[in-house]
């Protein structure tokens, strides 16, 4: 997962896929970056690179939502391909936050 | 703990040579003795043997051919071969290693190597060989576990021959003995409640929280009264009103489809689960049904929405899990079009044993999978349920 900042945008890459067995690292990854939240007024998760996602990949999406919902970020989702769009189409994910073709 | 080194030489001396090094540098150690391979694979059938010094030019069965049937044998191919030997071509050492030994000296032993490198390396091949001791027998311990719940993760299925208006279909393949879908289908009275559902990840836990689903799913159809988005509500709430984790970890979270059949009216309700495949007899025609929804146990309050179809007679509904489609790295994980299709391609089997027709399908994606040189990671479930 890379990090980026674009003024008071943090962006967050995922640069392989989002499925179970990288999510442990993901979240490791992200308990270092989530105190730092605060200081931005939106989040990008950026899935322009990510091919594969599964269940365990949504859920981790939802938790980011989440912890920039309740710091009172706003979140979207950019980059995502049409695949991944469908199945978060599928679990009406989209009513919840944007999603982006950057 | 003791160790046994077993010393091969046809030599007494070389024998004695490695016993007193060996004896010097490593505690707890008892030894055994053997002057040729057959005597080797005799001790090795008669007592525990933690290690083996093995000479390779010896009368009777030389070390060669005792290293092959150590190698070739289940039961001692583990033990750990160091060879001591005087032959030093680098063809000779390419050898033994290819063949299993862990590594490999000439004669005669360098100050150094007996001072230093034979003890250590002894001692590393002996605190291997206890490692992998016991990661065999905590395999041993996890797959006496998993059989044993799947075995209750059998109970747990649905039972497809005391229902009176439907005929039910089932196939179950959990990745890891146990696993995460869940499926359950129950007649009370004239009403078919039933549900198919995908927890997230797969394995004990997943395992231990579809456990958790059929209880809530019980538990909301008790009364018969509730409406499919009613019961995906009712689990959501519960979830957060039982457990501290709701919302924050993953652990009972998931994809589910409900449904209630009552006089030939199917009623639905989806929560984020790959979309059911609907086959009108009369009409001989496919439809999936589709309707998004949200995952249950992310989010409190959210909504779910009942939507209603008319059935008729022989009509049948073909539920699965995303583990049908999903699989490894490169998998096709927005894959239920490939289901839609295959469902139909199979339709003569179908009419032949709906049995054999789910069976067929897992199969059509077994060899997909094998194509892409993949196969079944996730848990598979899938559940056909035909109108009578």
């Amino acid at each position: 997962m890379k990090k980026s900042i674009q003024g008071q945008t943090l962006i967050l890459s995922i640069t392989e896929g989002l499925t179970a067995n990288k999510i442990a690292s993901y979240n490791e990854e992200l308990d270092k970056i989530a105190p730092t939240f605060s200081e931005f007024n939106e989040l990008l998760l950026d899935l322009e690179q990510t091919n594969n996602i599964d269940s365990t990949g949504v859920t981790f999406v939802i938790g980011l939502f989440k912890k920039a919902k309740a710091l009172g970020l706003n979140f979207c989702v950019i980059g995502a391909n049409s695949d991944v769009q469908s199945l978060f189409k599928l679990m009406k994910l989209d009513q919840f936050f944007e999603m982006k073709n950057q | 703990m003791d160790y046994h080194i077993l010393i091969a030489d046809d030599a007494t001396m070389n024998r004695v040579l490695i016993k007193d090094i060996l004896s010097q540098s490593l505690s707890n150690i008892t030894f055994a003795e053997a002057e040729n391979g057959k005597e080797v694979l005799e001790i090795v059938h008669r007592i525990q043997v933690d290690l083996i010094i093995l000479d390779l030019i010896m009368p009777v069965l030389d070390g060669y051919k005792t290293l092959e049937a150590l190698k070739s044998n289940p039961e001692y191919r583990d033990i750990p071969v160091i060879v001591n030997s005087s032959i030093t071509e680098i063809k000779s050492i390419e050898d033994t290693l290819k063949k299993g030994a862990v590594d490999y000296f000439t004669k005669p032993l360098s100050k150094n190597d007996m001072n230093i490198i034979l003890p250590l390396k002894a001692k590393n091949a002996l605190k291997m060989y206890e490692q992998n001791h016991t990661i065999n027998a905590l395999n041993k311990h996890i797959s006496e576990e998993l059989k044993n719940a799947n075995a209750f993760a059998n109970i747990m299925l649905p039972k497809s021959n005391n229902l009176k208006n439907i005929d039910l279909y089932i196939k179950f393949h959990p990745s890891l003995g146990i696993g995460g879908d869940f499926f359950d289908c129950v007649e009370i009275g004239d009403k078919i409640h039933f549900m198919i559902a995908d927890v997230t990840g797969h394995g004990i836990a997943a395992g231990m929280a579809s456990s958790m689903v059929k209880i809530l799913f019980r538990k909301c159809i008790e009364n018969g009264s509730l409406l499919p988005h009613e019961i995906l509500e009712d689990m959501n709430r519960s979830i957060f009103s039982y457990f501290d984790f709701a919302g924050k970890d993953s652990y009972v979270v998931f994809t589910a489809f409900v449904g209630t059949l009552e006089n030939n009216v199917l009623s639905y309700a989806n929560a984020g689960h790959p979309y059911p495949i609907l086959y009108r007899c009369s009409e001989n025609t496919y439809e999936e049904i589709e309707q998004n929804g949200f995952l249950v146990g992310v989010m409190e309050n959210v909504t779910f929405e009942t939507k209603t179809t008319q059935l008729k007679s022989k009509d049948f509904l073909l539920l699965y899990t995303d583990g049908l489609f999903c699989s490894g790295s490169d998998s096709d994980f927005t894959g239920w079009n490939k289901v839609f299709s295959i469902s139909q391609t199979l339709q003569e089997t179908f009419e032949r044993s709906p049995a054999e027709y789910l069976e067929e399908i897992f199969y059509a994606f077994h060899m997909m999978h094998k194509s892409h040189h993949t196969t079944f990671t996730d848990d598979v479930a899938m559940m056909l349920i035909r109108l009578r």
